[in-house]
């Protein structure tokens, strides 16, 4: 796979220096021909601050970006290439659809400002509006359009320019739930067809792992963890991705001994098994453990090595799944099953927490 | 000054490393700002620098030799100073008190309560503004002057009075037209936050158990109390520096303020020669009072922004139920339409129909007569005059709105370096009075006048008024530039557009209607404006206002009224097409 955008130390210092939020500090990622790379984070993370950067239209205090072959910008070398020069293209939050214009008249701008020949144009935004299901539209003003349609209008004068790099600033925010679901498909649909790289920003981490090849999570200017949808919900490498990606259960813990692929850790309610931990182990440990990997055993059931017993504390019902909240050792763990099993409180019930399912991340029980 | 957004655009456009560098991309980055201060600043600096320097010469030019601060000795250590402050404060703080009383009281009505057609009357509201203040004291110094006022004679005749029961030529009748000719303004400012308050307040102290009182004293006035406040403020600054009324009413009743002194002292000097150190030494204390109104006004509107009501979610205002005093209601906006149009219009129009100043009565109908009109087109001077106002409305709007334009475009999007000066520089004529600007470019243009020779020519005007409606074209302007979306902009950066191409195709569309508003407003205002035009007037640039003026002043009312109602009717069809320009300005926004 070849690389098709380089960000490399990328830092942004807004106003008088101080750590303000929105700023980047020292934020490396890259991005493969046809891959789809999300940026998530908390609001104020830095990371549309890096994708405007990317765009050029925030200038960067430092670092470098290289989109296909190409430095954009070098702090080091003075080099600064400006928006419209770049290999890019962009969907806004707003989707920024210019009111006086026809939906024609917007799709086909990007090639206006390229120059290109009446018929030429012609012909490339009736294949665009068709990809995006706007045939027969042209010609309406881009203010009688419904939000899924200027979604649409947005994507197309993106997709026109055949750029090698989709830039996309949570476009589908503004969309109501259902819709949301239904571009989010077409949105993936679309980038595989047309095989562009796509640099997605979110805080809606069900959206990431839905959409990305890769996530890159991104917390008070700086990279925390790059990573699959996979290997960030399955083995999160620090505390941060845990809590962000998904529910988890942090726990403080020690390593009480150590064997070829398996930890075996304390926490404040026992000891476990771990058999997913990242390689760098720092000094300060947390124990993850996601609700829905906690199996629930009658307490009669054999220990099998890895299994704790407790008491069922709490339960909210919510018909498909049940939450428990069960005291270990006087702590309370939450597990979640199926509605299939019932648990009423006070049961006595035995916990399965597979070596698999309990990993050991870096840092604190705070993020 | 204005809030501001993200300089993206900025960032996107110029293709340069960090400031400083690479110095030549620095320097050229400074071009377009150093380009429009230089305007801006012969506009606004030049003016007034060179009265203040007057004010400390001798001889009163600013070219003369020597320094004194005999003139400011003479202006402020005259026993009659004292008086004419007073004067001065009691007409400005009482036209404001009255014109904010009333345009509170239509305000709520029309915005906040179930009076009947309030869409009428909101369009309504702005028919005073087709008769400006000069005409308002015209007509109303025929409706109520001690001698020969129409309403005066017909309540003497009905109730057999020995003398007049009005008199217009008093403080309160100066007060009352000014206050009157101001609730237009007043309103203006007032109504947008009434309109935009948003309801959820309202309901959230109704669900607390608030009744209709409590409603008002604790929820509705704090949050409209910084917009009150500032509408105060600027109706002040307004009135303690106008001319117009006080210059039409104030003569006849011995009431001179700080504006027609300084007309006075440059037009009818004892010794025939125009004091103009004196007048530079009065014109500096406007300055200091203006400056202290101004800088308490942007305080007070940025505190009003932060207050802003509006949430952007569709809602429909709350109207309270007026009840049984509805009638009252109607009645009172009634009362205001039959003061501020109906009686003085319906003065002018009688007076203009009349050979001579008659009383309204059915036997002088008779003498009827389309003459005063006929003269209109015949008349060389009033052709004439006609002519050069519509020159200069059609100049200075232009200029107006290209400088505001760019201005904004370069303060507010582009983030040039500078960008907040050249906005502060554009709002600061707001703190100069008419009077002032005229003043000031008698200084200007006698002392360049063997390099620009404009003096006394209508270009000369035009530079004044250029000066006078800056502060609004910019300011509309860059509220417009800020409403847009920078991203749109910047979707057509990302399109692969260019700096020409982004500023012809996307900004410039989505300002025209705006632009568009902006130009009918100056142009409607010049051709109203009375007092920097009478300070400039020469042989060969009078205008319609200072014909009017010279016609009243003249003893000829008549042929005045005949002049006002023609430029009523003007005014009125420019209004029209400023509210049309004016909504479809938002309908992008």
């Amino acid at each position: 796979m070849t690389v098709m955008l380089r960000v490399d130390s990328l830092t942004k210092i807004y106003g008088n220096g101080s750590t303000e939020a929105g700023g980047v500090r020292g934020a490396s990622f890259g991005a493969g021909a046809g891959e789809f790379l999300t940026l998530l984070g908390p609001s104020g993370c830095g990371k549309t601050t890096s994708l405007r950067c990317i765009a050029g239209l925030e200038e960067p205090s430092g670092g470098e970006i290289e989109i296909n072959g190409r430095v954009v910008y070098s702090g080091a070398r003075h080099i600064r290439v400006p928006t419209a020069a770049r290999d890019l293209a962009m969907v806004f939050q707003s989707y920024a659809i210019w009111p006086h214009m026809t939906v024609y008249e917007n799709v086909a701008f990007p090639l206006e400002a390229r120059r290109l020949g009446n018929a030429e144009i012609r012909r490339r935004v009736e294949s665009v509006l068709a990809m995006v299901g706007l045939s027969g539209m042209a010609d309406r003003p881009a203010p009688f359009l419904s939000g899924g349609q200027q979604q649409r209008v947005a994507l197309a004068r993106a997709v026109i320019k055949d750029a090698p790099v989709l830039l996309l600033d949570e476009p589908l925010s503004n969309l109501d739930a259902k819709l949301r679901e239904e571009m989010r498909a077409e949105l993936r649909d679309l980038q595989r067809r047309i095989g562009t790289t796509a640099v997605y920003v979110t805080h809606d981490q069900e959206e990431a792992l839905a959409l990305s090849d890769r996530i890159v999570i991104m917390h008070a200017g700086s990279v925390v963890e790059t990573g699959t949808p996979r290997q960030l919900y399955f083995a999160p490498r620090t505390s941060f991705a845990a809590r962000f990606i998904g529910q988890a259960d942090l726990w403080p813990c020690r390593i009480a001994g150590r064997g070829e692929d398996v930890i075996t850790v304390e926490a404040p309610w026992g000891v476990v098994h771990s058999r997913c931990f990242p390689d760098d182990l720092g000094a300060a440990l947390s124990l993850m453990i996601r609700p829905e990997h906690v199996e629930i055993a009658p307490a009669t059931a054999p220990d099998g090595g890895a299994s704790l017993t407790g008491t069922v504390a709490r339960v909210t019902f919510s018909g498909r799944l049940a939450e428990y909240e069960i005291e270990v050792g006087g702590a309370l763990i939450r597990a979640q099953g199926t509605t299939a099993r019932l648990w009423e409180p006070g049961s006595k019930v035995r916990l399965r927490l597979p070596p698999d399912r309990c990993v050991i991340v870096n840092g604190g029980g705070e993020a | 000054m204005a809030p501001r957004s993200d300089g993206s655009l900025a960032a996107g456009l110029a293709p340069s490393a960090s400031p400083g560098r690479r110095r030549w991309s620095s320097v050229v980055r400074w071009v377009p700002s150093l380009a429009i201060g230089a305007v801006l600043a012969y506009l606004v600096v030049v003016p007034i620098a060179l009265m203040l320097l007057s004010s400390v010469r001798p001889g009163g030019f600013p070219l003369d030799p020597g320094l004194t601060l005999g003139h400011y000795a003479s202006v402020y250590g005259d026993p009659g100073f004292p008086a004419l402050l007073w004067a001065t404060v009691e007409f400005g703080v009482g036209s404001s008190v009255v014109a904010l009383a009333i345009g509170l009281g239509l305000a709520w009505l029309i915005e906040r309560t179930d009076l009947p057609a309030r869409g009428v009357v909101r369009v309504l509201i702005l028919l005073p503004m087709a008769t400006p203040p000069l005409l308002m004291a015209i007509a109303w110094a025929m409706l109520l002057s001690p001698r020969v006022g129409f309403i005066n004679q017909i309540l003497t005749d009905a109730f057999g009075l020995r003398t007049a029961p009005f008199n217009i030529y008093s403080m309160l009748g100066l007060i009352f037209v000014q206050g009157l000719a101001f609730v237009p303004t007043a309103y203006l400012i007032l109504a947008p936050s009434f309109r935009n308050f948003d309801p959820s307040f309202e309901e959230a102290a109704m669900t607390s158990g608030a009744g209709t009182w409590r409603l008002i004293r604790r929820i509705l006035l704090p949050v409209l109390w910084p917009s009150i406040l500032s509408a105060a403020v600027f109706l002040l600054m307004v009135s303690l520096v106008v001319f117009d009324v006080p210059g039409t009413l104030g003569t006849p009743a011995h009431i001179t303020v700080l504006s027609t002194r300084i007309y006075y002292l440059v037009s009818d000097s004892p010794g025939g020669i125009p004091l103009y150190g004196r007048v530079g030494a009065l014109a500096a204390l406007f300055l200091v009072l203006l400056l202290a109104l101004a800088s308490a006004y942007h305080r007070l509107t940025l505190q009003a922004q932060r207050y802003r009501t509006v949430t952007g979610k569709a809602f429909r205002p709350r109207a309270m139920r007026l009840g049984r005093a509805r009638p009252a209601a109607i009645l009172a906006v009634i009362a205001y339409f039959l003061l501020s149009v109906a009686a003085p219009v319906a003065a002018l129009v009688w007076m203009s129909l009349m050979p001579y100043q008659t009383r309204i009565s059915w036997p002088a109908l008779r003498l009827a007569t389309f003459d005063n009109y006929r003269d209109l087109f015949v008349n060389g001077r009033v052709v004439a005059s006609v002519a050069h106002s519509a020159a200069i409305a059609v100049s200075t709007a232009t200029a107006v709105t290209v400088l505001a334009l760019l201005v904004s475009w370069l303060a507010v999007r582009l983030k040039v370096p500078g960008g907040r000066v050249l906005d502060a520089l554009a709002f600061a004529p707001v703190a100069i009075p008419g009077v002032m600007i005229g003043v000031a470019l008698v200084y200007v243009y006698l002392t360049l006048n063997g390099i620009v020779p404009i003096y006394g020519t209508i270009w000369i005007i035009v530079v004044a008024y250029v000066t006078q409606y800056l502060p609004f074209g910019s300011r509309t302007m860059s509220g417009v530039m800020l409403q847009l979306h920078p991203e749109l902009e910047e979707a057509a950066l990302t399109s692969g557009a260019g700096r020409v191409r982004i500023l012809w195709r996307i900004t410039l569309p989505l300002m025209w209607p705006a632009a568009a508003a902006v130009w009918i407003w100056v142009a409607a205002h010049a051709l109203r404006e009375l007092s920097s035009a009478l300070m400039l007037q020469g042989r060969e640039n009078s205008v319609v206002p200072t014909l009017l003026w010279d016609y009243w002043a003249g003893g000829e009312p008549t042929r005045a009224a005949a002049v006002g109602v023609g430029l009523t009717l003007t005014l009125v069809l420019i209004l029209g097409l400023w509210q049309a320009a004016s909504r479809r300005g938002t309908k992008f926004v």
